[in-house]
């Protein structure tokens, strides 16, 4: 039985079905785990039980047209992504399990530090322009969310959330243009 | 796919990855980026930007470089707005008593600043209570520390750094009253030196509801 069979089975209330899914689910996680380099069992168990306990809340409601797999892998990895850069454990995720092969090849060394300078460049240059964005990322940097922000910079949460989207626009354009406009 | 399928949600993206979403609210962004093909593609492409951002020493020395600046602009807009609000308060020194108290409400705003002190002064009474900042050519940073023996830890005081004709400078209060040095209470205060002129300036601590003539310490402390 391939899996887009299972998934319905499961969404019809086939309990056999829905175990045997969220079995698979829990090796592909733990897998993805792994491919991340995770090592502590501990912290491995705890993202990959979260990530099925979202998956578990939401999968029937869900008609999944980018399919079903790819939308758990995603799941995982922003599991992975809160881990990582809770507590300045910082990483970069990589997705291995479904159609994202291009983020597996790491870039070299070279273009590592390249790619690292021209962010760099890009993001003062967005920073310097607006002073909003610095303010916010200063008070981010001290541990506060954006309500707390929002309120200590008198702006409302949706504003700074408008900010915040702006200036990442922003960065990205630097990045592929190389400046600001 | 080209576009995000709801764009209301999809403009938390950089908050999503800044990590300042609320606990609620990341996990539903968290939906959101695992439905919407355009944001998911976005994050996992900006990925390497938001670690240099979140985690890289550099980004947070240009932000702290360039959000401090901006502390004074906040200072003038809090200004207008009593200006605006009590223009039956002509007295200055009335005027400047209600704004203190609204910058130790601010104080937190100002708490980054703590980053790249280039000078600290002690102002202790056994050194007199006088001190010099230098004004150096490429700005940074001064700590002021300064005896709060008199102070009580379980209250808030207001603390402004004025200059000779009373005018506010900056009010940038660290409120640890529980940090000590050599066994005593202190207060710290922390300036951009780019903001001072050379000159005398007087740092006034006084309790929450007191007159502002009343200061509990006044110290003094010269910019050249
Ligand atoms: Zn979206």
């Amino acid at each position: 039985m391939d899996i887009d069979d299972l998934l319905k089975e499961a969404q019809n209330g086939d309990k056999k079905a829905e175990s045997r899914l969220f079995e698979i689910l829990c090796l592909r996680f733990t897998k993805l785990a792994n491919y991340n380099s995770m090592k502590n069992k501990q912290d491995i168990e705890d993202i990959v039980q979260k990530a099925l306990i979202t998956v578990a809340s939401e999968y029937k409601k869900m008609d999944f047209q980018t399919g079903f797999l790819k939308w758990a892998d995603r799941i995982m990895t922003l599991k992975l992504w809160n881990h990582f850069t809770k507590r300045r454990r910082w990483k970069k995720i990589q997705i291995p399990l479904s159609d994202y092969q291009h983020e597996i090849n790491a870039p070299s060394t070279d273009e590592d530090q390249e790619l690292r300078r021209m962010i760099l460049r890009c993001f003062e240059m967005v920073v310097g322009s607006e002073k909003l964005y610095a303010n916010v990322l200063a008070l981010s940097y001290e541990g506060y969310k954006a309500p707390e922000i929002s309120q200590k910079m008198s702006i409302t949460t949706n504003y700074c959330y408008y900010l915040l989207s702006i200036a990442r626009a922003k960065i990205e354009e630097c990045l592929e243009k190389g400046k600001v406009e | 796919m080209k576009e995000c399928n709801d764009p209301s949600i999809g403009q938390l993206l950089h908050a999503f990855e800044l990590g300042v979403l609320t606990e609620k609210e990341r996990e539903s962004f968290e939906l959101h980026l695992a439905q919407c093909e355009y944001c998911f593609e976005k994050f996992m492409q900006f990925q390497e930007v938001t670690l240099q951002i979140r985690a890289g020493e550099e980004a947070r020395e240009i932000v702290s470089d360039m959000a401090f600046p901006s502390a004074p602009s906040i200072l003038s807009r809090i200004r207008a707005w009593l200006l605006e609000l009590i223009p039956r308060l002509k007295s200055p020194k009335l005027l400047l008593a209600q704004m203190i108290l609204i910058l130790a409400i601010y104080a937190g705003f100002t708490n980054w600043l703590g980053t790249g002190v280039q000078q600290t002064l002690y102002l202790m009474p056994e050194r007199g209570s006088v001190g010099n900042i230098l004004m150096l050519d490429d700005g940074g940073k001064a700590e002021i520390i300064f005896d709060m023996s008199k102070a009580n830890r379980q209250k808030q005081y207001l603390i402004g750094v004025f200059s000779p004709d009373d005018e506010i400078v900056i009010s940038n209060v660290d409120y640890s009253l529980n940090t000590e040095f050599r066994g005593r209470i202190i207060g710290k205060v922390r300036i951009p030196v780019n903001v001072l002129m050379p000159g005398n300036y007087i740092l006034r601590v006084s309790n929450e509801n007191a007159a502002y003539d009343s200061a509990l310490y006044e110290y003094e402390f010269m910019v050249k």
